[in-house]
């Protein structure tokens, strides 16, 4: 499968499922990773991809964000990190707390009780360690790259920001992370995720004069100065609307805010997304899809929300586990691709190619 | 903890979380504790054959080795019996009902894609139950029980013991996270 040109974008999402990760194309071989997720291989979706369309991934990753700690966003980043030897790696301003680091280094000695979250966070924190490296942190209104590249013979401003978390968003965690650290004598666990979604870190790409908005999974937090209508007001995104939209949190109705659809994105946005399948926890419902249909037609989701019956080879263990378990469904048994391609600065209209599960919404 | 015993006849699945689809009487009258109990021991060998895996041989007690998928009981079960796995998972439990309970299983046996399933409360072990909640680590094997009698398909699930938090492990991951800190510093490049 041949690559983007060096004069086109591409953003592609996978989805597994239970899983998101975006890849970014920014021109001229760059690229930037946004989160991983696993394929049912429980090989890195970024990864593999890149190197099936023959991506120098030790040269050509120039960042990577791990947008929160939350499994279906984190699966397989310590080994793109690992990989990708030249990127910079960007975490949530939220988790760069000492306290943070004491979380999973209390964690890390009994894995089974870590999170994949934490695991992933605390490989990447090691490797760090050791190449005595560092790291940027996201944060509201922040530049985290920024270069000036010549494409088609001409200038062009690549850059990217994060939105989020709010400075109140990023305070508020210091304080649950310091309260999930346990304390001596009280009974192990696994570790807790952190929720709601508020210190999620979500970005506005520029590419010349396209936009990008990419959601992460950031909630509205339900208050007159909730990270959505925060982010509508920066002043990094009143020069141009996004043609892209990575939509958060699955299209749930606690992301939404008709003001990023009015305000932030360009008449018939690309919406791409990711569903979200965790027990009886689906997402995005058809009440989602109908209601972001109501402001593009142009939606693209890697697969549908629905879970795949989990079927063991061996048919002794199969009887045996239906005897002792109901709803046994595959965790990660949707795999989908949305891959949209557009020639950087050009008036044409954007290529979308579906692959596996992928699927385009239509009422 | 129930005690251990050396006489074959005496399975109690209820103690053990041993649980058979077929011959349940028959282990309800044993004694088998936990595998940790019983002084089980597992070794796998990296391929098949390759090993002294004599596939569905017996082990003798004075050489109590299992290989590849097998969990050779020490003590509890007699000299020719063995729990013979064929699936293992390490579970998570996501949440607990009146009657079961959910949880997340990790393939322990083929790195396969993790698993959801609602489990029956009954098949755990009364001993294991006040350490079913939210967060809990278990254990879940899934084989073949081996007699002399004959060959049953079970399972065994066990959940996790761990110690309370000490002080030494908070201290130490405190320490270990301040001098990450100093090494890894905030860049701008």
């Amino acid at each position: 499968v041949p690559g983007p040109k060096a004069n086109e974008l591409e953003v592609s999402i996978f989805g597994p499922g239970y899983g998101e990760s975006i890849l970014i194309h920014i021109g001229n071989k760059s690229w930037i990773v946004v989160d991983s997720c696993v394929d049912e291989s429980k090989q890195p979706a970024p990864l593999k991809y890149l190197k099936s369309i023959g991506v120098d991934v030790k040269t050509d990753v120039k960042l990577i964000v791990v947008t929160h700690w939350h499994d279906d966003h984190i699966r397989g980043i310590s080994n793109v990190f690992r990989e990708c030897e030249t990127a910079s790696v960007v975490f949530s301003a939220a988790l760069t707390p000492k306290e943070f680091f004491t979380l999973a280094e209390t964690y890390k000695s009994i894995p089974s009780l870590a999170s994949t979250g934490i695991q992933e966070f605390s490989n990447i924190i090691s490797m760090l360690g050791r190449k005595k490296d560092s790291f940027k942190f996201a944060a509201a209104d922040r530049i985290l790259y920024r270069q000036e590249a010549t494409i088609d013979g001409g200038k062009k401003t690549i850059q990217v920001s994060s939105l989020s978390p709010s400075d109140m968003n990023i305070e508020r965690s210091f304080h649950q992370i310091s309260k999930m650290i346990p304390k001596d004598g009280e009974k192990k666990l696994r570790l807790p995720s952190l929720n709601p979604n508020n210190v999620a870190v979500a970005l506005w790409v520029q590419i010349g004069d396209e936009r990008i908005l990419l959601g992460s999974d950031l909630e509205c937090d339900n208050s007159d100065t909730g990270n959505w209508t925060v982010i509508v007001n920066s002043s990094l995104l009143i020069d141009s609307k996004a043609f892209v939209f990575k939509v958060a949190h699955h299209g749930s109705p606690t992301s939404y805010n008709p003001m990023v659809w009015n305000r932030v994105l360009g008449p018939n946005v690309h919406a791409m997304l990711t569903p979200f399948v965790n027990g009886p926890h689906k997402l995005p419902s058809d009440d989602d899809l109908n209601r972001i249909a109501g402001f593009t037609k142009n939606i693209f989701v890697t697969s549908r929300p629905a879970r795949r019956k989990y079927r063991h080879p061996d048919n002794a263990v199969q009887k045996r586990l239906e005897e002792m378990a109901s709803n046994l469904f595959v965790e990660n048994g949707n795999f989908g691709h949305v891959k949209l391609r557009k020639e950087i600065d050009s008036n044409r209209e954007p290529e979308v190619e579906l692959d596996g599960a992928a699927f385009q919404f239509s009422r | 903890m129930g005690t251990t015993s050396t006489d074959s006849s005496m399975v109690k699945s209820g103690e053990a979380g041993l649980n058979t689809a077929s011959v349940k009487p028959d282990f309800r009258k044993s004694s088998i504790d936990s595998i940790e109990a019983l002084g089980m021991q597992v070794k796998h060998v990296p391929k098949k054959g390759t090993g002294t895996h004599s596939g569905h041989s017996f082990f003798p007690r004075s050489a109590p080795i299992a290989v590849t998928s097998y969990v050779h009981f020490t003590k509890g079960l007699g000299r020719r019996e063995y729990f013979e796995v064929k699936q293992k998972w390490v579970g998570i439990v996501t949440k607990v009902k009146s009657e079961s309970f959910s949880a997340r299983l990790v393939d322990e046996t083929s790195n396969q894609s993790d698993i959801v399933a609602d489990l029956l409360m009954e098949d755990v072990d009364s001993e294991d139950k006040s350490l079913l909640q939210v967060g809990a680590i278990f254990y879940l094997s899934i084989g073949y029980l081996n007699r002399t009698s004959g060959r049953i398909r079970a399972s065994l699930m066990r959940f996790k013991r761990e110690p309370e938090w000490s002080h030494d492990e908070l201290v130490k991951a405190q320490q270990k996270a301040e001098l990450l800190s100093k090494e890894i510093g905030w860049t701008d490049k």
